[in-house]
């Protein structure tokens, strides 16, 4: 017992009577508590004892407690009666003796607890796990690894920042949902590279969770998502009677937008999205898209169909899975929960087979006229027994149930090809054309014979809404007999000027255009082909193409021409003169009635790609031209030696090219229009009047205008126009 | 172009300007669409290249670009209505006549309603090949007639000079280039170099002919004002002398038998 306060480790304060001391005074007591050190060397039950002024220790009670007190003469020790450790000791001072409880025990004291030790021993070991220090120590497998038993007991806050992962998601083994229309999960898969039939670029798809019942829907933009949900989700409420509960969708601008948190609310729909950046909580429709993408995918590169046809089938294959998918757990099919009967698969073919649709009185057929049209089965009509049929002959998409299928048809394994090698054009822009699309499936060679046959052009049945048609309607409708009239005039040139690069790689006379100016540039050898410098200032390059007409407004000539894009050239760094002279028309008036007047005739000449003549006197990088893109060297650029259409200083430096050329040959710029070139040999003259790359010139003899020819031949690639007919849009007779 | 503009099928009509209503700005009026204007604006101005019967009128209209009113466009549908009338006209060129260089200038007085500045138009002929022609509205309002004149015949020498030089480099040599002009009192102005009174204000660039006159280049002289071949450029005419002045001027229609 003891009456200082501070003595005490821990201490419970309660009124428990007296103690009596040998002068019969009283002491009362407060309450009991430990003494001591730490958590080994304490005395308990110790009791507080008001007014006390020395701290007493009774030894029977120590010996009741398994204590041995072993006095001697210098002092006392009290030890463990069964271990014999010692855990005070006392001096003896004045015949007292005293224990000093306080009085730190150095040999005994705690410098490092066992479990900081594991901690250092996690940190030397570079954090290995704790089971492995186990293990390490546990088999004996290194020495000099404390004898401790490692725990996990605490967060290692290094550990966790170098070595957090995801958590994982586990596969449910119980369905949440009790029927269906309870949740729907959502997702968009796209956009695709090539724009469906219809013009469609993304999938909706949209799950059930109760029966995986799943519906794609097909939109050219994102943002249709709303108007597309909106539009099934009536259909669906109606049908099954019961309301859509709760939909789940990740965080797509598409899902989370006010106007489907409206649509929700309104219809007390719960809309649930996954966490962000947590594709696995909406697992059920990402699986989904998986695999409507991987047999969608296989199923047209086996039939060999353009790309364009993506959107059927993936519609088929989600029909078809709504028929064939096993739910798990519950072990039906997804269209027998949702439906509540049992689907038949006996009407499924092929996709992509040879197929013949009765001709029913769509036109009037004589009576020895095949009954039928070939074409490609292509699916399920969306609303009715039906198969939807690419009609070979009228090119439209049509809905028959008067169809006879060859399946086996179309299953003949192809011979596999890598050969890249092509001295055709077109095959390569084809085969180009494939790689760009899917870049996994190169080796696989499109069979040109099944996309030849498909159209261009769609028609469409009269019969369907404004939606479902394809194609421009504005184009009015375009019959057999005006496109005959029109495919006549179209045999050897085109008669569209295309605005973009696409569409002329379709029309083979674009094509040739094309590789003309292409060869060109390899013939004027207008540049050479550089690795890319990041200091370039590169400028993009572009097909222009024009259609030439001749004196009769009659397309001659479909003209494609690479021109570099000008404006993005810098002053002093890509040029810097860009001044030219031209002549004036009333030069050239001036020159048609001198001749006129002396009878003379006037011929006129034009210099193939005349500005690619032009020496370039600056660094000047292009990109490479679209549709001619090196395969092996894609990062490559050309550096110009000739200038390009559409640079700043081509006029110019074609006028000097010319110019030099001329003076070097002998004849005389004219003083006061610099365009003007005079040679003069004893009586006669020749006079060339240039403007740009169209040249008239005509001479009191003709021996001169000859020579003039030749010289320029020799020079430059010339197309002789004759005597001179059409000049700069006008006409001279 | 009609097509273009949606005129392909519209009536012809004789002249491609009408002598009543000179066209101002008519605030008033409906507005049209720019973009549309010019752009058949910028057709009509290329046509002019090859079509000097219509470079009056044309000139006219383009005056009003930045606002144009209902009245412009009509005028300007006026001149495709014309053309419409006569698409197969060119400019003849005979041969084998005498190599003789004619300038003619002209002006209408006070033309334009706005600013009452002149018009002045001029007209080179090589033989009887028409080379060159202007039709120019003056950059100065004039107190006179003679000074308009003036100034006018000053721009036609400069713009002369230019195919007489051409023409001597092909090896031909021509001096005292005619330059006909109908008003005495302005011919008079360029050879006496007397200060009159209403005439000392004219500026000093006016009398660069003065100059060529005098060293000989070219050489002014008078005609009537029936033959003046550059009125065309000037002024808005009725159909008969309209079309004695393009028969002169060797616009003809391409396809009729030669006259």
């Amino acid at each position: 017992m003891t009456g200082d306060l501070t003595k005490f480790t821990s201490l419970k304060l309660k009124a428990e009577g007296h103690v009596t001391y040998e002068d019969n005074n009283r002491g009362r007591i407060l309450g009991r508590g430990a003494v001591g050190t730490g958590s080994s060397n304490t005395i308990e039950n110790v009791l507080y004892v008001e007014g006390l002024r020395h701290s007493l220790l009774s030894i029977s009670q120590l010996c009741d407690k398994g204590y041995k007190v072993n006095f001697k003469s210098n002092g006392c020790t009290i030890s463990h009666d069964s271990s014999g450790k010692v855990l005070f000791t006392g001096k003896k001072v004045n015949n007292i003796y005293l224990l000093d409880i306080l009085e730190t025990d150095y040999e005994n004291e705690c410098l490092l607890s066992k479990s900081d030790e594991f901690w250092l021993w996690h940190r030397r070991l570079s954090h290995i796990h704790t089971n492995h220090l186990n293990k390490l120590k546990s088999k004996d497998l290194v020495s000099g690894l404390p004898n401790i038993k490692f725990q996990d007991n605490r967060l290692c806050y290094a550990c966790v920042r170098g070595k957090q992962i995801r958590t994982s998601f586990k596969s449910k083994d119980m369905i949440s949902t009790k029927k269906p229309l309870d949740v729907l999960h959502m997702d968009l898969f796209g956009p695709s590279r090539v724009a469906s039939l219809a013009g469609n670029l993304y999938a909706l798809v949209i799950v059930d969770d109760y029966s995986r019942f799943t519906w794609t829907l097909f939109l050219a933009y994102k943002n249709d998502a709303y108007k597309a949900f909106k539009k099934l989700a009536k259909i669906l409420q109606n049908e099954n009677g019961c309301c859509v509960k709760s939909i789940r969708s990740d965080h797509g601008g598409e899902f989370q937008n006010a106007k489907f948190e409206r649509f929700c609310e309104k219809h007390g729909i719960s809309h649930s999205f996954s966490a962000t950046r947590t594709p696995q909580q909406n697992g059920v429709v990402e699986r989904k898209n998986k695999s409507l993408e991987e047999l969608a995918r296989t199923m047209l590169n086996e039939s060999k169909l353009p790309k364009y046809f993506w959107a059927d089938t993936v519609y088929i294959v989600a029909y078809v899975l709504n028929r064939t998918l096993i739910r798990l757990i519950l072990k039906k099919t997804p269209y027998e929960l949702y439906k509540g009967r049992k689907p038949s698969v006996s009407h499924l073919r092929v996709f992509g087979s040879k197929c013949f649709v009765l001709n029913k009185d769509k036109d009037s057929l004589g009576k020895f006229d095949a009954k039928s049209d070939e074409g490609i089965h292509i699916g399920y009509a969306l609303n009715g027994h039906a198969y939807r049929v690419l009609n070979k002959r009228l090119l439209n998409v049509e809905e028959s149930m008067h169809v006879v299928f060859d399946e086996l048809d179309n299953y003949m394994p192809k011979p596999v090809s890598d050969d890249l090698e092509c001295d055709d054009l077109i095959t390569v822009l084809h085969k180009n054309d494939m790689i760009n699309t899917d870049a996994n499936d190169s080796h696989v060679v499109k069979d040109p014979t099944v996309s030849a046959d498909l159209p261009k052009e769609w028609k469409t049945p009269r019969d369907l809404t404004l939606d479902n048609v394809i194609g421009n309607i504005e184009k009015g409708v375009s019959t057999r007999n005006s496109l005959k009239n029109l495919c006549e005039t179209m045999a050897f040139v085109s008669q569209e000027e295309p605005k973009n690069i696409d569409e002329p790689l379709r029309d083979r006379n674009w094509i040739l255009a094309m590789q003309k100016e292409h060869n060109q540039f390899a013939l004027n050898e207008v540049w050479s082909f550089v690795p890319r410098i990041p200091e370039m200032n590169i400028i993009g390059t572009k097909w222009i193409f024009r259609n030439k007409l001749d004196e009769h407004g009659v397309i001659a000539i479909n003209k494609a021409r690479l021109v570099a894009k000008g404006y993005n050239q810098e002053e002093g760094i890509d040029y810097d003169e860009t001044y030219a002279p031209v002549a004036r028309l009333e030069a050239v008036r001036l020159l048609l009635a001198f001749f006129c007047i002396k009878g003379f005739k006037l011929f006129q000449m034009d210099v193939k790609s005349s500005f690619l003549n032009g020496y370039i006197n600056e660094e000047v990088f292009v990109s490479q031209p679209s549709g001619f893109e090196d395969h092996q060297h894609p990062d490559r650029v050309f550096k110009l030696k000739k200038v390009l259409y559409g640079l700043k200083q081509a006029p110019r430096q074609w006028y000097e090219r010319l110019s030099d050329f001329l003076t070097l040959q002998g004849y005389d710029r004219g003083t006061s229009d610099k365009t003007l070139f005079i040679k003069r040999k004893e009586e006669d003259i020749i006079l060339v009047q240039v403007y740009m790359d169209d040249i008239i010139f005509g001479s009191t003899n003709e021996e001169l205008c000859e020579t003039f020819v030749e010289i320029m031949k020799s020079e430059f690639e010339m197309s002789m126009m004759g005597e001179l007919n059409y000049f700069l849009g006008l006409q001279v007779k | 172009m009609l097509k273009e503009f949606g005129m392909d099928k519209c009536k012809s009509i004789s002249t491609p300007f009408s002598t009543s209503c000179p066209l101002d700005h008519d605030v008033a009026g409906n507005s049209v669409d720019e973009t549309k204007y010019r752009g058949l604006l910028g057709s009509l101005l290329y046509l002019t290249a090859s079509r000097p019967d219509i470079m009056f009128v044309v000139c006219m209209c383009a005056r009003f670009q930045s606002a144009p009113k209902e009245s412009h466009f009509n005028a300007a549908k006026r001149i495709l209505k014309y053309l419409q009338g006569i698409k197969e006209v060119g400019l003849w060129y005979p041969g084998n006549i005498s190599l003789s260089l004619t300038s003619y200038s002209d002006l209408d007085f006070a033309g334009c309603k706005i600013d009452r500045k002149s018009t002045s138009g001029t007209c080179h002929l090589l033989g009887s090949s028409l080379i060159s022609w202007q039709s120019k509205k003056q950059a100065c309002v004039v107190l006179s007639t003679a000074e308009a004149e003036y100034i006018a015949a000053g721009s036609c020498c400069a713009q002369t000079l230019w195919p007489g030089k051409q023409l001597n480099e092909f090896g031909i040599l021509l001096n005292n280039i005619p330059l006909l002009c109908d008003n005495t009192s302005a011919i008079n102005l360029t050879k006496n170099p007397i200060m009159y009174s209403r005439t000392k204000h004219i500026e000093i660039r006016h009398h660069f002919l003065k100059e060529h006159i005098s060293n000989g280049k070219c050489e002014i002289k008078f005609i009537g004002t029936d033959l003046q071949l550059a009125d065309l450029f000037t002024k808005p005419l009725a159909k008969d002398r309209f079309n004695f002045l393009l028969n002169e001027l060797g616009i003809i229609n391409i396809n009729s038998p030669l006259q």
